[in-house]
């Protein structure tokens, strides 16, 4: 055995020296590359339609052992097809062709199964008409087929080796351009029963690649492996694994191509392996560097995804990605702030074409920053057209965090943190548009100890919830759908240099509103709100109200769109309200209010029209204007443009108190300036002091309103026509009082009269008609008429002194009788009397006077002889008298004292001198006597004269005072219809 | 008594003779028929009248920080020696005064009233 097994290694390794001598004398001897070369030469000048330049062609086989090879030197191909940019398609130091030698022994055909190219380059080009420079093969020739000594086959090559080559390809008709430098390839591939299995393999290579002259590539480090076969029957690819490998980010691939024409399609997995964001970053095109220059991007970036579907030049196949990142970390300009912590998991389908077949589905993103995070998730659709995105956005701020990336300039602080959850639908072009009104949204944010600052405001708002909804789902009215807010606050504070402006203690809100943005258009807005409490401080003004609630809407004018047309609601139980040194307390406030503006007028105070009511209960009001503390019981009052009626209302000023209830009318005419003040009111009092209201009033309406209503005379408001119907228990004037007044009250246009006004006092009962203008401050006109019935003449002359002046007669009896004056005079300032424009007319009449002196009465009974001798009884008198100046003309009257009947005449002075005459008509004498009576009350003068006033004389004046009563009333009304003739006509 | 009644006859008698003699001795006026003398703005110290050709007055005391145009109206008649004022009030109403003229020229006006109280004016314009 182990001889035949010596035999048999002897025999092998004879055969094999055999083998090597023969195959070296053929190599070395026989075929010599001097005679080698002029056959391939000449081959090759057959077989391509390029011009080739063939060195040195030697025949090898120990170095490619175990085949035979062609060793070509200094191989170059040119060619000028098309437009190539350069006539040189390869042109390479050494090209090792390696090929059967059976067949080319027995077949004379030269079968090429692994072609080597080393250290040169390679340019293919495709023109513009898609014209190769490559395709340098001679069609064959089927006349010549016979003749045909020698054919070559490179097709069969079943290895391509390329080492160190430089790759040039550029399609002109596809605007590609790539360089491979440096290239080192294999592909390896086989032909069996119609199917190509192929392995490609680049180890190293340098690609630079354009595309429609952008760059994407430039000296990208590049390695490439790719398994597959390919069935030349069906025309199908199976990609068994391709891994691409650009710089450090490596892609892998398998899956199945039909390239048949009759149904194209791809079903392809590709991966991207979990790599580092920067990495990925290097292979952003040049092109689009600056897009990311300023991106920082790190983390775990990882891609997986299919191609399926069929495609043609129409269609393409659908592709699908999944996305994710880990522990990312994102950071440009365009965000305030770096984002750490990142994660994604998006996916993405796409057929390159179809808006209903491509959509970005993004489960998850999220990042924080600091203690702030931000989640997204949602989908983006119709990604061909106008994007349609439908997202979910969570946040967590912590915003003492984000401060910092505010801009300095701003020099606001913040603290506190707002969690929001947000819902969105919209589209990229709305959003580009700002075409907010299109958006859905529907948001949660909680805020939680939240401040805010800057040098001198600070916002403070604790346990907040803000509920947002885009559009409205169920506005009130169809305009206000723009936008739906609910909000629900602990404690919102406003403070201005540590001062507090607004305070918010547990508020509900709820916001309907339109597009606020155009600030031309008027918006359409409802509010409504409710809090524990509010409290505003505003330069003056501080207003503290409990448990307010109310509501503000804000429409276009109906009539003018262009106009704002505000109604307000608002209730509040106590309210403290300070504006400068007035103050208010209210125990419950009831406000209504809807306010139009009409911008007709310049003013902007008249300007805006108010319609509504207002509800007062308890309320007490203080200024240092006050000189009296002014009281509001109960308030209710409805208003419009032109009328306030007040429906019900109690007020205590002062000493005073009382319930008034009425309307002015032309309210805004008046502040127009179109027309008077006009009201009507029924005044009813228990107690009014009749001064301090008349303070309270002075001066209204006047160019020059005293500055202290306690100096000065009472100044009629001007401007205003108000009446009061009163009914006044008692009433209080200075000293002076008065029980059961009932009258109408009249104030027009700086002219007060009192109509009939009935009251009592303990002197007696009184009628009064009075006019009281002011046309100047030392020019006051005052007219009376003054009806006194049972009045005790005493209390009249204590009452009214300057009837002493003018009947000083009067001073001498007591008792009860009827006093009638109607007087008019102007008066200055003071109050003083102007003598010369006094003028009037009075009636005194009594029955059965006393007269007050004794000691006269009894001088005058004795010397008169009367029965009546221990009473001083006047059964009658009956006097009337006129006023001018300082002339008091007594009318003749007639008295009655026990058996005696007089005429008295005369004229009284102010300065208390007199000039009577007394005719006794009727005495115990058989004939009439007349007595003059001249001088002053101090040094009279009597004398005898002729009786001038016969007997049963009956005063022809008599009737002067009705008369004159009658025409003064009548000249009240007139002056109230404005016929009255003023001092100044 | 018959002492008393004697005294009262001789009353009687005197009384009636001064009676008969007081009758007897009113005196004849004079007549100012020409009115537009009248006419125009009179003065007495602070005191203005102002007489008008249609029977319109006014009055006013610029003492008492009156002006002509805040005067106070009347109506005016001459007729012979008796010139009435009747003052309308501006409530409405009148107060008559009635004056005798004793004067009455371009530059001069003078009256005087029952109880001998005398005014006198100078024209003014």
């Amino acid at each position: 055995m182990a001889r035949g097994l010596k035999i048999l290694a002897l025999l092998f390794t004879v055969l094999i020296f055999t083998s090597i001598f023969t195959i070296g004398i053929i190599t070395w001897w026989v075929f010599t590359p001097e005679k080698i070369t002029p056959v391939i030469r000449e081959q090759a000048a057959k077989h391509l339609n390029c011009s080739t330049s063939i060195g040195r062609v030697e025949l090898t086989f120990f170095s490619t052992f175990p085949d035979f090879a062609f060793k070509i030197n200094e191989l170059q191909l040119l060619t000028l097809a098309g437009a190539a940019p350069n006539d040189t398609l390869l042109d390479v130091g050494e090209a090792v062709l390696r090929f059967d030698l059976m067949k080319l022994w027995n077949h004379a055909e030269l079968n090429i199964h692994e072609i080597t190219l080393k250290h040169g380059k390679l340019n293919l080009f495709t023109d513009s008409l898609g014209v190769v420079n490559y395709n340098i093969w001679q069609p064959a020739d089927p006349a010549n087929e016979e003749d045909e000594s020698f054919s070559l086959e490179l097709i069969n090559a079943e290895n391509i080796i390329l080492q160190q080559i430089d790759l040039r390809y550029e399609d002109a008709s596809l605007g590609v351009k790539a360089i491979v430098e440096n290239l080192h390839a294999e592909v390896h591939g086989s032909l069996k029963q119609g199917i190509l299995h192929s392995v490609l393999k680049v180890a190293e290579a340098s690609v630079s690649l354009d595309y429609q002259q952008e760059e994407y590539l430039s000296h990208t480090p590049t390695k490439f492996q790719l398994l597959s076969s390919y069935d030349f029957n069906q025309q199908h690819l199976r990609i068994t694994a391709a891994n691409l490998q650009l710089n450090e980010v490596s892609f892998t691939m398998h899956g199945d191509l039909d390239l048949s024409s009759e149904a194209k399609g791809a079903g392809l997995q590709y991966e991207l392996p979990e790599i580092s964001a920067e990495s990925l970053l290097k292979l952003v095109p040049p092109a689009f560097a600056s897009f990311v220059e300023d991106l920082d991007f790190a983390g775990d970036v990882y891609f997986k995804g299919s191609l399926e579907g069929e495609y043609s030049n129409e269609k393409w196949p659908w592709i699908r990605t999944d996305l994710r990142l880990r522990n990312g970390r994102i950071n440009h300009a365009i965000l305030p702030f770096p984002l750490d912590h990142a994660e994604a998991s998006i996916s993405i389908t796409t057929d390159f074409f179809n808006d209903t077949s491509s959509f970005i589905h993004i489960e998850s993103a999220s990042a924080v920053h600091k203690n702030s995070r931000f989640q997204v998730s949602g989908n983006v659709k119709d990604i061909y057209s106008d994007a349609l995105l439908e997202l979910r956005i969570a946040t967590g701020l912590d915003l003492d965090e984000i401060t910092e990336y505010f801009p300095k300039d701003l020099k606001l602080t913040a603290s506190g943190t707002m969690d929001g959850n947000l819902q969105t639908t919209f589209r990229l072009s709305e959003l580009e548009k700002n075409q907010w009104e299109k958006f859905r949204v529907r948001g949660n944010f909680y805020g939680k100890a939240l401040r805010m600052a800057n040098d001198s405001l600070e916002m403070r708002c604790l346990d907040t919830e803000v509920r947002l909804q885009m559009p409205n789902p169920k506005p009130a009215l169809p305009q206000r759908k723009f936008a739906l807010v609910n909000m629900k606050s602990g404690l919102f504070a406003l403070d201005e240099w540590k001062k507090p402006r607004l305070t918010l203690q547990n508020a509900l809100l709820h916001l309907e509103t339109s597009d606020l943005r155009d600030t031309i258009v008027v918006p359409h807005m409802y509010l409504s709100y409710g809090l524990d409490s509010l409290g505003i401080s505003l330069d003056t003004l501080i207003y503290q109200g409990e448990n307010p609630t109310g509501t503000l809407t804000i429409s276009p004018c109906r009539q003018s769109p262009h106009l704002p047309s505000i109604e307000a609601g608002y209730a509040s139980d106590k309210v403290t309200a300070r504006y400068g040194m007035i103050t208010a307390d209210l125990k419950k406030t009831n406000l209504s209010v809807k306010v139009n503006r009409d911008d007709r007028f310049q003013d902007a105070f008249k300007q805006w029209m108010f319609e509504g009511f207002v509800h007062v209960i308890e309320g007490y009001f203080q200024s240092p204007d006050f000189r009296y503390s002014f009281e509001l019981p109960v308030l209710s009052m409805d208003f419009e443009p032109e009328t306030f009626n007040i429906k019900e209302s109690h007020a205590k000023i002062g000493s005073s108190d009382f319930s008034l209830a009425g309307s002015f009318q032309n309210v805004m005419s008046y502040f127009r300036e179109d027309s008077i003040l006009r009201g009507t009111f029924i005044f009813q009092s228990d107690t009014t002091d009749v001064f301090q209201l008349m303070n309270l009033t002075s001066g209204l309406g006047h160019d020059d309103p005293p500055e202290d209503e306690n100096q000065g005379p009472y100044m009629v408001p001007q401007g205003l026509d108000i009446s009061l119907q009163t009914n006044i228990g008692y009433a209080r004037m200075g000293h002076n009082f008065a029980d059961h007044i009932g009258g109408v009250l009249r104030v027009r246009d700086g002219t007060l009269v009192l109509d009939d006004i009935q009251l009592e006092t303990p002197a007696a009962r009184m009628e009064l008609t009075a006019m009281y203008r002011t046309p100047r401050k030392n020019h006051l006109f005052l007219g009376l008429d003054y009806r006194m019935v049972d009045v005790e003449i005493e209390e009249l002359l204590e009452m009214i002194p300057d009837i002493d002046t003018l009947m000083p007669m009067l001073r001498s009896f007591k008792g009860t009788g009827e006093f009638h004056i109607a007087v008019e005079t102007y008066l200055d300032s003071m109050y003083n009397i102007k003598k010369s424009t006094l003028r009037g007319a009075s009636s005194i009449t009594g029955q059965n006077l006393v007269l007050m002196d004794g000691e006269t009465f009894g001088e005058i009974a004795k010397t008169l002889r009367f029965n009546k001798k221990t009473e001083n009884i006047v059964d009658s008198l009956s006097t009337e008298f006129t006023i001018f100046r300082e002339e008091i003309d007594i009318y003749p009257f007639l008295m009655v004292m026990d058996r005696y009947k007089a005429v008295i005449a005369g004229r009284h002075n102010f300065d208390l001198t007199f000039d009577y005459h007394v005719s006794v008509v009727e005495s115990p004498l058989p004939f009439r006597l007349g007595v003059d009576i001249r001088g002053d009350i101090d040094n009279l003068s009597y004398s005898l004269a002729r009786a001038r006033y016969a007997e049963f004389y009956r005063p022809t004046r008599r009737g002067v005072v009705e008369n004159r009563q009658l025409e003064l009333r009548r000249m009240i009304r007139e002056a109230l219809m404005g016929t009255t003739r003023t001092a100044s006509e | 008594m018959v002492k008393t009644i004697l005294r009262l006859t001789f009353l009687l008698l005197t009384s009636t003779a001064l009676l008969f003699f007081f009758g007897s001795c009113e005196m004849e006026e004079d007549v100012f028929s020409d009115s537009t003398l009248l006419i125009g703005k009179w003065k007495s110290g602070t005191l203005y009248y102002k007489y008008q050709n249609n029977g319109h007055g006014a009055t006013w005391d610029t003492s008492d920080d009156v002006t002509e145009k805040e005067a106070q109206d009347f109506t005016w008649t001459l007729q012979k020696s008796v010139l009435t004022h009747i003052h309308v009030l501006e409530m409405g109403g009148t107060v008559p005064k009635v004056y005798k003229v004793t004067q009455l020229t371009h530059s001069n006006l003078r009256y005087e009233d029952d109880f001998g109280k005398k005014f006198s004016f100078t024209k003014v314009d």
